[in-house]
């Protein structure tokens, strides 16, 4: 299964993976709109935050409509379902699920093209494609949880 | 249709007007329209530092898309330090933010009678009151607008432009600064400590498969570019050693070229703090590189700040020089100026013009860091010595006199950047040409830094080598500040990097320019009407300068450049040829060469007659 792998260590904060993922979401240019932030680590670096689609994920778990549903590896948002509570935008432990313009937003992996647009269009490599194993998505969901709150 | 906001801080309203076709079609965005609404709004009676001035924030066409280094702030006023047309423009991410905030630019005139801060947020605008603001450095006040307001980008000035510091500065993003002409004091003047921008409006593109093409394109190019790795790696401070070594890196005030200590300043000497790279926004070359030192993370010192607080003032520890630019981002100080100014007092001190009786006590010894040190503070505050310094070299000499203006190394009033026209013939041109006083970025006349001869061929022909790209031969540079010139105005109209591939490193040119203007807005613009809506832009400028009263004569030089050969490194002997310069540039703009005015025809043929009726009843036309 064919994931995003964040590496923030090399992360220069141009926001051109905000930029790329908002307009192909949305059709135009607005990093609010996109589905990966970034945030700034006290080390200098940006720390590229997207749903990492954690292998038992909380947001499934708290959702009472099964809006959110872990299916094949990818957690996806039936919106006909969602009653905005935003249980899932508290149960995410990195703040990848986010309310705009009314509507819950996050990352499903832009499955429908080879290359995700923010990885296409970072310069460093900070975000890549990769396949990973629950193991791994674990591992980076605790380091990257981790480096928020320090 | 997009939008403008102007903001009366007199009478505290904010009104919203539509940017109008006849601003875009003729003047595109960012310093064409500052220059435009500049001309209009401002006249030779207008104090700079009073209610009348105006000041403009502006994005442009590309800012906030995905084009490459498109993420530039241009902001404009009457200049306190010059008294003449003032520009900067800034990196970091405040640019398109203003375009997420639902504006094209903003508009501030007038004066609020209490400090005041303006947050303009999805399409409206609120001022909150500042006092409690008023008298913090920059980072604090980021820190303190963000934690009340969230989201937004901040472009605030520190306690320099409060003080009415005649250079001090914007700074935008904490460590971006629009440092130059003292657009800092402006806003102090106006009271204004802060500018706050955000939102989620949307930046669309007329034709994307158009626009994405041409990005995958850039960032090809970019990729493949033999420079990109080392200036993502080092930033502009990779320049400091080779310029030192072509004689070209100013050190004790622009006596010399050449600084023994190049190698303690240089940019491998800056790996041992790096932490990590920053970009600007949108940016894939990311030449900003973040050091720790101290406990304080923030980004590296400049090349101009390099020289400024080390090689002009003969500093050669690098710790010191990081702090001092921390220090002038927090106090709001152009660090170019600041140095510049320190340095001047330092030769007069070392010539026995200034003593210590002008300084209070202070020996201005060359390389005394803690003279240095006390001196930022002295300036940004006003107190003794300091207040001098803080007025420019060009005021603090003339109040000084004693022969002191000898050293002021300013033209039209703004101290010289870290350059020396005697390494290289075509900046001699530039610092003396610059509308904005001497400067480097107005003309971007970089082919000849180190002989970029595959561009010169590609952009000019082969017949303009090898002397365009000789740095030493006075031949070409008029017609290579020209062009030079007219591709930065277009870049800042968009706003793009100056160094996002346009001028440096040279991957994108005129043709590539009209694509992405027209992909982005659907307004079809090819090289031809580019280039006329530059050279427009270009005389506009011009004109505001005329009508201040400039003529050929201030296009100079201090006497240094010109009659005191370069004393050693490769340019040794070398002096500036301005005036056979001058006139290939002036026959390139089309300007009268004897006088540097402008003619009619030239001013009718770029469509701007008002301009010249303007002229005419001054009597600034040639005859």
């Amino acid at each position: 299964m064919r994931y995003i792998q964040v590496e923030p260590s090399i992360c220069v904060q141009c926001l051109r993976c905000c930029l790329s993922c908002s307009y192909k979401m949305e059709g135009f240019f607005s990093p609010a709109h996109s589905r990966v932030q970034v945030m700034n680590s006290k080390k200098g670096f940006g720390i590229p935050l997207l749903c990492i689609q954690c292998p038992k994920p909380p947001c499934v778990e708290v959702c009472p409509t099964g809006a959110l549903e872990l299916t094949e590896g990818v957690v996806r948002l039936d919106e006909s379902k969602c009653k905005f509570c935003k249980l899932c935008v508290d149960a995410c432990p990195i703040g990848c699920i986010r309310i705009l313009d009314g509507r819950v937003i996050k990352c499903e992996l832009c499955l429908d093209v080879d290359i995700p647009p923010c990885v296409k269009h970072c310069p460093t490599g900070a975000l890549k494609i990769a396949e990973l194993s629950h193991d791994e998505r674990n591992a980076m969901l605790f380091s990257l949880s981790k480096m928020i709150s320090e | 249709m997009g939008k403008s906001l102007w903001i009366d801080l007199t009478r505290r309203k904010a009104i919203v007007k539509p940017t109008g076709d006849e601003l875009i079609g003729k003047f595109l965005g960012g310093i064409g329209f500052c220059i435009k609404i500049l001309y209009d709004m401002t006249c030779p009676e207008t104090d700079p530092l009073g209610p009348d001035n105006v000041i403009i924030f502006a994005s442009g066409p590309v800012s906030g898309t995905l084009w490459p280094a498109s993420g530039r702030l241009q902001v404009a006023a009457k200049s306190p330090l010059t008294g003449l047309i003032g520009y900067s423009n800034s990196g970091g991410r405040f640019g398109p933010f203003i375009k997420y905030s639902g504006f094209d630019f903003i508009v501030l005139k007038g004066r609020s009678a209490r400090p005041v801060y303006i947050v303009v947020y999805d399409g409206k605008a609120e001022i909150y009151e500042a006092t409690d603001l008023w008298g913090l450095d920059t980072w604090s006040v980021e820190d303190e607008i963000k934690s009340k307001h969230g989201d937004v980008e901040v472009a605030c000035i520190g306690p320099a432009g409060e003080n009415l510091v005649r250079y001090s500065c914007i700074m935008t993003s904490k460590f971006r600064a629009a440092a130059r002409t003292g657009l800092g004091s402006v806003l102090g003047s106006k009271k204004v400590k802060a500018v706050a921008v955000g939102g989620s409006r949307g930046v669309e593109v007329a034709n994307p498969e158009r626009f994405f093409e041409l990005v995958d394109k850039a960032e090809q190019l970019i990729k493949e570019s033999p420079f990109t790795k080392t200036y993502s790696r080092y930033g502009t401070p990779l320049l400091v050693e080779p310029m030192s070594h072509i004689g070209r890196l100013p050190t004790r005030n622009h006596q010399t070229g050449v600084f023994p200590l190049a190698e303690k300043i240089g940019c491998e000497a800056l790996e041992r703090f790096k932490v990590a790279s920053r970009s600007c926004f949108s940016c894939s070359f990311h030449c900003k590189q973040v050091l720790r030192l101290d406990g304080v993370t923030g980004d590296h010192p400049e090349y101009e700040t390099l020289c400024s607080l080390g090689s002009r003032v003969y500093v050669g520890d690098l710790e010191s020089i990081i702090r001092w630019n921390w220090l002038c981002d927090k106090l709001g100080l152009d660090t170019i100026s600041t140095g510049a100014s320190i340095a001047w007092a330092m030769e007069c001190y070392e010539k026995g013009i200034i003593t210590e009786e002008d300084t209070g006590g202070l020996k201005l010894k060359w390389g005394d860091k803690n003279v240095v040190d006390e001196l930022i503070r002295m300036i940004a505050y006003r107190r003794g010595f300091g207040d001098l310094l803080s007025l420019g070299v060009k005021r603090a000499s003339k109040i000084i006199g004693r022969g002191s203006s000898t050293y002021a190394m300013e033209v039209k009033g703004l101290e010289i950047p870290a350059q020396d026209g005697r390494a290289q013939k075509s900046m001699g041109l530039a610092h003396a040409t610059a509308s904005r006083g001497a400067d480097h970025l107005t003309h971007c006349t970089f082919l000849d830094e180190i002989g970029f001869e595959d561009a010169v061929r590609e952009r000019f022909g082969e017949e303009y080598l090898p002397e365009m790209a000789d740095r030493f031969s006075p031949k070409f540079k008029g017609l290579m500040a020209r062009e030079n010139e007219d591709m930065t105005i277009a870049a800042s109209c968009m706003v793009m990097c100056v160094t996002g591939g346009w001028l440096f490193p040279p991957l994108f040119w005129w043709r590539e320019l009209a694509e992405v203007y027209s992909s982005v807005t659907g307004i079809e613009m090819d090289v031809k009407k580019l280039k006329l809506a530059a050279d427009r832009i270009a005389v506009m400028r011009r004109a505001y300068l005329i009508k201040h009263g400039v003529s050929r004569a201030d296009d100079r030089l201090p006497e240094r450049f010109l009659r005191e050969p370069a004393p050693e490194g490769a340019c040794k002997g070398q002096v500036v040829e301005l005036n056979e310069m001058l006139d290939e540039y002036y026959m390139q703009r089309g300007w009268d060469v004897k006088t540097g005015l402008i003619p009619r025809r030239k001013l009718e043929m770029v469509g701007l007659s008002y301009v010249a009726e303007d002229l005419e009843r001054i009597g600034k036309l040639p005859r």
